[in-house]
């Protein structure tokens, strides 16, 4: 989560992070300035962060360290951050990859507070779905279908107007 | 692999403006229909930069369907007297209505009316009449009584069909609309001696209730009753932080151009630390209300259309207000130069933003001396014009818009020698170019390409399509292969031509084609 603070850590400064796998990662402080989750796990030979492999905390820090200078988001700004639809080129590069990558790139956002980042996946998924059938989506998140026959009828009578909106 | 449901009820909202692919979400299954029933029903009468068509039309009457069958057994037992038959109503799956956030009683009233036509019915007019304001009743005491979430209200409460106007009549408390964020008021003259008792009761209670308004809009079509402005007045004395206050008329009558002043001295005094935006059309100034207008202090928005009056002494009362504007917006001002130029110099450093039509030596120096920082120019000309081309390369602007227009139209020849100087000098700053109103032919749209040094990635233009439209698109082909900044194109006939082969052509190469609703809702113009 971005906390609000400023970039205190001088540029030359560097942490080290380490994947569940054991793999290192050498970092620019600054990165671990703006999310306090990152700053947790710097250093010591036994801290690791649990559940984001080497290959997914790449993909994150690699983000990371891309968005360096961007500005700090206010907390509570959900609703402009979910208005705006725009995905820069470079994200938009950045999450082209398998469904599966995707989806671990969003857990680790989330778990480690990356809230942009988690936004950009989020955002990402979802317009990924906006041309899929609801049988689709259920593929693609592997969902049961759980309504009853008359259920689902009703739900479609009820909100059909949406259907073509 | 798969995600949990706390992501899922992350990625949903990213879809709220975006109905159908919400639709078929709800379908899934009955998690996602919980998550997405209540982002689908907080706006369902909101359009979202698209047109409004016949199918909006009958979604409309469709939610209205919805609704009713919301409606409590009280509300119901209310419309039994009007003989409404409801043949295909049972209990909803969900309390749709609870989840309304944006309120109209326009949208309301039009739903209703297709909903009445949708049934077929052929009643005489009058007693149709009284069925649609029948069933608008209820559902206003269903909304009353159910909605908690309701942030934006428009209302017209002075027209004949508007349904607002009863709802003190049934709701004690009306705590459905203490969360109001946004307020928007059209008002406008009766013949009905109740319906202004009505409103001003209406509006009575609004004070009582709303005190979290931060952006108000209040429209006069026509003539304003002094009492129902008196307690638009007490409404907007009761707020404890408006942000934004537009007041404009719709038409310029003898004596409406008045019409605001009132509202111009409470607002500054219960609201002049709190106001970041205000926009005036139609409005005549006088020396009090350009006190009133200097006491903004946190002013950084300002947008003045068709208003009257502005005199040397009060751009110079104007200069001596302690805000700094952001966004400056000047459009069809019948003032002299100098005072459009004083304004432009008031705004400063500060200045990122401006909307202007008065493109003349005074008005760009003043831009030129003392806003180094502009960077989004929207103008409004209607003769060919050097000094806006020679002017525009002397800044350092990011995004530029010219609307060529007004009555006369440009000549080929003026046309094609704009364009080319344009070219020539358009700084290397601008990244975004929308023009506007022009119809370009191949030759001058040739000429402006072979000119232009800008690193363009959006290009909106109006190419002259019954002649040059194949033409042009491999004139822009021709600039992607030279520039390759262009990331989005439009122009305003494109829709006509989405299958065009050099259309495609460009898609492949990555550009975005924008359409024509794409255009519109770039546009930076106000008002």
């Amino acid at each position: 989560m971005d906390n609000g603070t400023s970039n205190s850590a001088s540029e030359n400064e560097t942490i080290t992070l380490k994947s569940c796998d054991g793999i290192e990662f050498h970092i620019d402080a600054r990165i671990a300035n703006r999310y306090t989750l990152l700053n947790n796990w710097n250093g010591g030979e036994s801290a690791c962060i649990p559940n984001v492999n080497g290959k997914v905390l790449e993909k994150v820090l690699e983000w990371c360290e891309h968005h360096i200078n961007d500005p700090q988001l206010n907390c509570g700004d959900d609703d402009s951050r979910r208005r705006n639809t725009i995905i820069e080129e470079w994200d938009e590069n950045f999450l082209s990859c398998d469904q599966d990558m995707l989806f671990e790139i969003i857990l680790a956002a989330n778990y480690l507070e990356i809230k942009p980042l988690l936004d950009l996946g989020c955002k990402t998924v979802a317009n990924m779905m906006k041309s899929k059938s609801p049988e689709e989506i259920r593929s693609a998140f592997n969902i049961d279908n759980d309504y009853t026959p008359e259920e689902e009828e009703q739900f479609r009578k009820e909100n059909e107007w949406a259907e073509d909106y | 692999m798969t995600l949990p449901n706390d992501i899922i009820y992350d990625i949903l909202p990213h879809l709220h403006d975006d109905m159908r692919a919400l639709y078929r979400c709800l379908l899934v299954n009955r998690l996602w229909c919980r998550i997405t029933v209540p982002i689908l029903w907080c706006r369902p009468f909101t359009i979202s930069s698209k047109p409004f068509t016949n199918k909006h039309r009958t979604s409309r009457t469709l939610i209205i369907q919805t609704y009713v069958s919301c409606l409590n057994q009280d509300e119901l037992a209310y419309l039994i007297p009007y003989r409404i038959e409801f043949l295909d109503i049972r209990p909803t799956l969900f309390p749709y209505e609870k989840y309304l956030q944006e309120l109209s009683d326009n949208a309301i009233d039009k739903g209703v009316k297709g909903w009445f036509q949708g049934k077929k019915l052929t009643f005489p007019f009058v007693e149709y009449d009284h069925r649609a304001e029948a069933i608008t009743y209820s559902l206003w005491r269903m909304f009353m009584r159910q909605c908690v979430k309701i942030q934006s209200v428009s209302i017209m409460p002075l027209y004949v069909r508007s349904g607002i106007s009863n709802v003190p009549n049934f709701s004690a408390s009306m705590s459905a609309l203490s969360h109001v964020r946004s307020f928007t008021c059209r008002i406008d003259w009766s013949d009905s001696a109740e319906k202004y008792q009505k409103t001003i009761q209406l509006l009575q209670k609004l004070e009582l209730v709303c005190k979290k308004i931060t952006h108000m809009k209040v429209y006069i079509h026509e003539k304003a009753d002094p009492g129902v402005l008196n307690a638009i007045v007490q409404i907007i004395k009761v707020q404890k932080g408006i942000k934004e206050v537009s007041f404009k008329n719709n038409m310029i009558l003898k004596g409406n151009l008045y019409q605001f002043r009132p509202l111009l001295v409470p607002v500054m005094e219960s609201q002049a630390n709190y106001v970041t935006s205000l926009a005036f059309r139609s409005v005549k100034f006088n020396d009090v209300s350009i006190i009133a207008l200097a006491g903004f202090h946190s002013l950084e928005s300002l947008c003045l259309q068709k208003c009257r009056n502005m005199t040397k002494e009060h751009s110079v009362m104007l200069s001596a207000a302690s805000f700094r504007l952001k966004f400056l917006s000047l459009l069809r001002n019948p003032w002299s130069n100098s005072i459009t130029a004083a304004l432009i110099a008031k705004a400063g450093v500060n200045l990122q933003q401006m909307v202007l039509d008065n493109v003349c030596t005074e008005t760009t120096q003043a831009a030129l001396d003392h806003c180094p920082n502009l960077t989004i120019l929207y103008i409004e000309v209607s003769v060919y014009n050097y000094s806006l081309i020679t002017w525009i390369g002397s800044t350092k602007i990011q995004q530029l818009e010219v609307s060529f227009g007004g009555i006369f139209r440009l000549s080929t020849e003026d046309t094609t020698k704009s364009l080319q100087l344009l070219g020539e000098h358009l700084p290397t700053s601008v990244v975004y170019l929308k023009l506007d109103g022009l119809y370009i032919s191949n030759e001058a749209f040739t000429g402006f390409i072979d000119n232009c040094k800008a690193p363009l990635s959006t290009l909106i233009i109006s190419i002259d399509c019954y002649h040059d439209f194949e033409e042009s698109i491999l004139t822009v082909l021709d600039f992607v292969s030279k520039h390759k900044t262009l990331k989005k194109y439009g122009n305003y006939d494109n829709n006509r031509y989405v299958q065009n082969m050099s259309i495609r052509e460009l898609e492949n190469r990555g550009i975005k084609i924008l359409n024509t609703y794409d255009i519109k809702s770039l546009s930076s113009k106000v008002f």
